[in-house]
């Protein structure tokens, strides 16, 4: 054991040194519970469940001492950053499992407020966006069943494109390349009367919003209402990127950069679940990824959603060495135990999207922030609407990464009998998050063991 | 008797009132004029009991959004501004994208309205021609006139004084800072975030109440976007400015002429691509070593296929809503021809009309695109294909499907479609949803997952195509084969009330409540009469459900 290993490096060499991470699993992991309340939330979902009855997922062992399926074991390097839990179901699965448990479990039931936005909303320190919402492979069309986050009863659809959601996040930063172009006085002045102009129309817009929303029968209203509150929260974006154009950005963020040379040409990023499947889909992911964590970098949002395609999605996974390269998502789900080429299939695919969540785990690891990483002051939860792909809303393969100075990581939680409902575990997030939300779709009491 | 017989006559006498039945009788009514906001209304009040509907607040569609734009600023390159917006929110069971309850905003809604507004705006304030402004020298009076001009068609009616003076303000503060073509920018932004712009709004500003007929603005707005799912053109809004569209006549005569508009095909086709999911066959693929001629340019040729069948058959005369389900003929050209199998016909990239062989007659349910966009990458999909016939066709609402579902039995090469749903649908608790909807599917069986017609099943075996409709009304009963099933649901009120549904649901922006019966039953009497889509379109807008305000 060697205890000059900072974790940042071992987790670099993780990837490259397989006896690595077995050293770090014999260190004792010190509760760093209670440092204080989590930076920030990641949701990182996958849809369809997992492969439950084959031990790919769930691990085996007790609550310290547990060995990782096959799928699962592709985690292995981080397993000390990590709490695995068995026995959370969702808890408030209502309607169509494919086009309504998104929704239902993320909302706990109300299908008005998310649980990201209700954490978004009760945080103190402000971000230019109070939430982010990433896609990879995910619809531009789709029913309210085909989204996770909501606000108000607004779907907040993801975006698919890197390049839309580079400009979105960045702004002038991105369009100048890095620094605010304030370079002469004027310029400044100048660009300081735009910005006073688009808030001055928002104003406009709110007072017109004002005045036509009295005149309207009650359901017309909400419309009206929830532009209003639209508008006001994009004065809020705009105004704090207004206030930090003289500001240096964070030490971490650098020159906002995105590469996206590896998907010269492409012109597709949205799917869907009608046929739709978006090619290069593994290159978008990473390109996605390296974005998520440049706006971590520069403390763009606290509160992110990250997507990749959804229930019921149509996508297919020729990028990967699949033997079935036209079966799409939604049947491998179904499928997957008919054939032994759909078993190893499904494996490949499963094992891939393990392989993103590790490299965004190895990614936050890797960045300092105050005394230690990114990692420890965030929660990133690999999260999912079902338990298995064929509709069982129990036992969802959640997993907690980083925890965020709130929970103990490197266990694996198992709740025995009737198992926990889910709304416990967000609950919990929203604590940990120091948001003291009371209750969450009906539940007030917070997922026991994750402290 | 039905309700809408007895509508039925009461709308006839109504219409009769207006002089429409005359022949069209040209009234003058109220003032009209550029100065009402509302434009001219006193078409009177529906008695109490009359038909009428309630119609939601609606927001612009994306669809809408970019073509009324690109009508607003006719010449400039405007981009795709539509994609340019967060995608709309389309409802599964509803089918379309303008439910008017899916329309709230988010954030990034407002934030893109913005920047497409800024974009156009920079674009549009730099041509003097466009604005009558010179962008430099530019005087307040020119753009007092720009501002009455442009805002009154993209407001849809004449500017409030206060709504003028609003918009002057925004425009004097940024002028002060930033110059003339800033300050223009900054108004036309004003103007198309306004809700004003983004909204229909049907204010009652003359405070007519309930069941008034609509103010000529108003009613050339519905007629526009219902048409042309755009902003009203010049001659229309004129006809709305000097109150002539008070006249049921003129009404009228202004959606036949809107309907003769290329635009008004493209709203069509929107409509049917909803309906039917019809792009989606251009996404599809299939495993190339069980459908080595498959190509996305094979899937193209049947979505041209089905657009112009539709087209003709609903457009240009070739039958109506009755051949739509049962036409005999299809149309092909030379490779898609030869993909089916059918008998050539002449070279060249052109669709042509061809005579089916007998019993593949069933309009577009034997057409490529529709088997092959409800087929799995392998095989037929007799779920896909009778659930599209459950919901689109007969408007039916299936219950979910239950937690816990049993593995989906796989396809290795040998089993017919038949065999793998006795399988997966032979479980206790899964029978009772499977029974509406693998009995339909399975009529569909000469049509393979690529959208071939065969005889032959896997290892040679004669295609089963027997099936039956369970708990549907008239049709309940067996068929064998497309055609036969294609007939019967021709001949279903259920599926002509449906028929009337999905346009009743495309036209309101809502599901109808049980008070749009009457409505409904007017549409459906199109679709039953096999009108065409002209017809069905005129009749809603004669309609007082069209004319009037609801309750």
């Amino acid at each position: 054991m060697k205890p000059s290993l900072s974790r940042r490096r071992v987790l670099r060499a993780a990837g490259f040194a397989l006896t690595l991470p077995f050293l770090r699993s014999l260190e004792p992991r010190a509760a760093r519970a209670a440092e204080g309340a989590a930076k920030r939330l990641v949701l990182w979902y996958q849809p369809d469940g997992d492969m439950e009855e084959k031990p790919y997922w769930f691990p085996r062992g007790s609550e310290q001492d547990f060995l990782l399926g096959e799928v699962s074991g592709v985690l292995e390097p981080v397993k000390q950053e990590l709490i695995f839990l068995h026995g959370v179901h969702n808890g408030t699965p209502a309607g169509d499992c494919h086009s309504d448990y998104m929704p239902q479990m993320q909302t706990g039931g109300t299908r008005v407020d998310s649980i990201d936005q209700l954490i978004a909303a009760g945080l103190t320190g402000a971000t230019p966006f109070s939430s982010l919402e990433f896609g990879v492979g995910t619809d531009r069309e789709a029913s309210n069943g085909g989204r996770l986050s909501f606000k108000g009863g607004v779907a907040l659809a993801p975006e698919a494109d890197p390049n839309q959601m580079f400009l979105h996040v960045f702004r002038d930063r991105a369009s100048s390349g890095g620094s605010p172009p304030a370079d002469d006085a004027q310029a400044a002045a100048r660009l300081k009367l735009l910005h006073e102009k688009r808030l001055s129309i928002l104003d406009g817009v709110l007072e017109e919003l004002g005045a036509v929303s009295g005149r309207v029968g009650q359901e017309d209203r909400l419309l009206l209402d929830q532009h209003a509150t639209a508008v006001r929260d994009f004065e809020k974006t705009l105004s704090a990127l207004n206030q930090s154009m003289g500001e240096a950005a964070p030490a971490s963020c650098g020159m906002p950069v995105l590469d996206v040379s590896a998907l010269g040409g492409q012109t597709q990023w949205h799917g869907g679940i009608d046929n739709a499947s978006v090619p290069n889909l593994d290159k978008i992911a990473k390109v996605q990824q390296d974005l998520l964590l440049l706006a971590l970098r520069c403390d763009m949002s606290r509160v992110v959603t990250f997507m990749y395609n959804r229930s019921l999605s149509s996508q297919t996974f020729e990028f990967l060495p699949v033997v079935n390269r036209t079966t799409i998502s939604h049947l491998f789900a179904h499928t997957w135990r008919t054939t032994p080429e759909m078993e190893s299939d499904f494996l490949l695919i499963k094992k891939w999207r393990a392989s993103m969540f590790l490299q965004l785990v190895q990614a936050l690891a890797a960045i300092p922030e105050g005394a230690g990483t990114m990692l420890d002051q965030t929660l990133l939860v690999w999260m999912c609407e079902m338990g298995l792909g064929s509709h069982a809303p129990s036992n969802i393969p959640f997993v907690i990464a980083g925890g965020g100075g709130a929970f103990r990581t490197g266990r694996f939680l198992q709740y025995g009998g009737a198992g926990e409902p889910h709304q416990k575990l967000y609950l919990s997030l929203a604590h940990a998050m120091g948001v003291p939300l009371a209750s969450f779709g009906g539940v007030s009491e917070a997922l026991p063991g994750l402290v | 008797m039905s309700a809408f017989s007895k509508v039925g006559l009461l709308a006839i006498s109504l219409l009769g009132c207006t002089g429409y039945l005359g022949g069209g009788e040209r009234r003058a009514l109220g003032e009209g004029g550029a100065s009402s906001v509302a434009g001219s209304g006193s078409g009177g009040q529906l008695p109490s009991g009359a038909c009428s509907a309630s119609v939601p607040l609606r927001r612009l569609t994306n669809f809408e959004y970019e073509n009324t734009l690109r009508d607003l600023f006719p010449g400039f390159d405007l981009g795709q501004p539509g994609q340019d917006v967060p995608g709309d929110v389309v409802d599964h069971a509803f089918v379309f994208d303008n439910r008017a309850s899916t329309q709230g905003l988010s954030a990034t809604h407002v934030d893109s309205y913005g920047q497409v507004a800024e974009r156009v705006a920079r674009l549009v304030t730099s041509d003097a021609v466009f604005t009558g402004c010179d962008p430099t020298s530019g005087t307040d009076a020119c753009f007092e006139q720009f501002l009455a001009t442009f805002g009154a068609r993209a407001f849809r009616r004449p500017l409030t004084a206060e709504e003028t003076s609003r918009i002057r303000g925004t425009f004097a503060s940024v002028k002060a800072g930033l110059g003339f073509q800033q300050a223009m920018q900054a108004a036309i932004e004003r103007v198309l975030q306004s809700p004003q712009f983004l909204y229909r709004l049907e204010l009652d500003s003359a405070g007519a109440g309930p069941r008034a007929r609509l103010g000529t603005h108003e009613l050339a707005t519905r007629l526009s976007y219902l048409v042309l799912g755009s902003t009203p053109d010049t001659e229309l809004a004129a006809a709305a400015g000097d109150g002539r569209l008070s006249d049921r006549a003129v009404l009228l005569a202004e959606a036949r002429r809107l309907l003769q508009q290329d635009r008004a095909r493209r709203t069509f086709e929107h409509l049917f691509d909803q309906w039917l999911g019809l792009p989606a066959v251009e996404d599809t693929n299939k495993d190339q070593a069980l459908y080595p001629r498959f190509s996305s340019e094979v899937a193209r040729l049947m979505l041209d296929e089905t657009r112009t069948f539709l087209a003709r058959v609903l457009l240009e005369g070739e039958g109506g809503f009755g051949r739509l389900l049962s036409a005999d003929y299809t149309f092909v050209n030379q490779p898609l021809a030869d993909y089916y199998g059918l008998t050539p016909v002449p070279g060249g990239e052109t669709l042509q009309k061809v005579q089916l062989p007998p019993g593949r007659g069933a309009g577009l349910l034997g057409q490529g695109s529709f088997a092959s966009l409800h087929a799995s990458d392998k095989t037929s999909h007799p779920i896909k294909r009778g659930v599209f016939v459950r919901t689109r066709l007969l408007c039916d609402e299936l219950p979910p499907p239950p937690g816990n579902i049993p593995p989906a039995p796989m396809f290795t090469g040998h089993e017919t479609a038949r065999e793998l749903m006795a399988k997966h649908s032979a479980a206790a608790g899964c029978q009772g949803c499977h029974e509406l909807i693998d009995p339909i599917g399975l009529g569909f069986e000469n049509l393979d997952a690529a959208g071939v017609w065969r005889e032959l099943d896997v290892d040679g075996l004669p295609v089963d195509a027997s099936g039956y409709v369970s708990q549907g009304g008239e049709i309940e009963g067996p068929f064998v084969g497309v055609a036969e099933l294609g007939a019967k649901l021709s001949g279903s009120p259920k599926v002509h009330a449906c028929m009337a549904r999905q346009f009743f649901r495309f036209s309101f922006g809502r599901e109808p409540f049980a008070s749009d019966g009457c409505t409904l039953d007017e549409l459906t009497s199109v679709v039953a009469g096999s009108g065409d889509y002209a017809a069905l379109v005129l009749r809603l807008v004669e309609s007082d459900a069209f004319q009037y305000r609801g309750e």
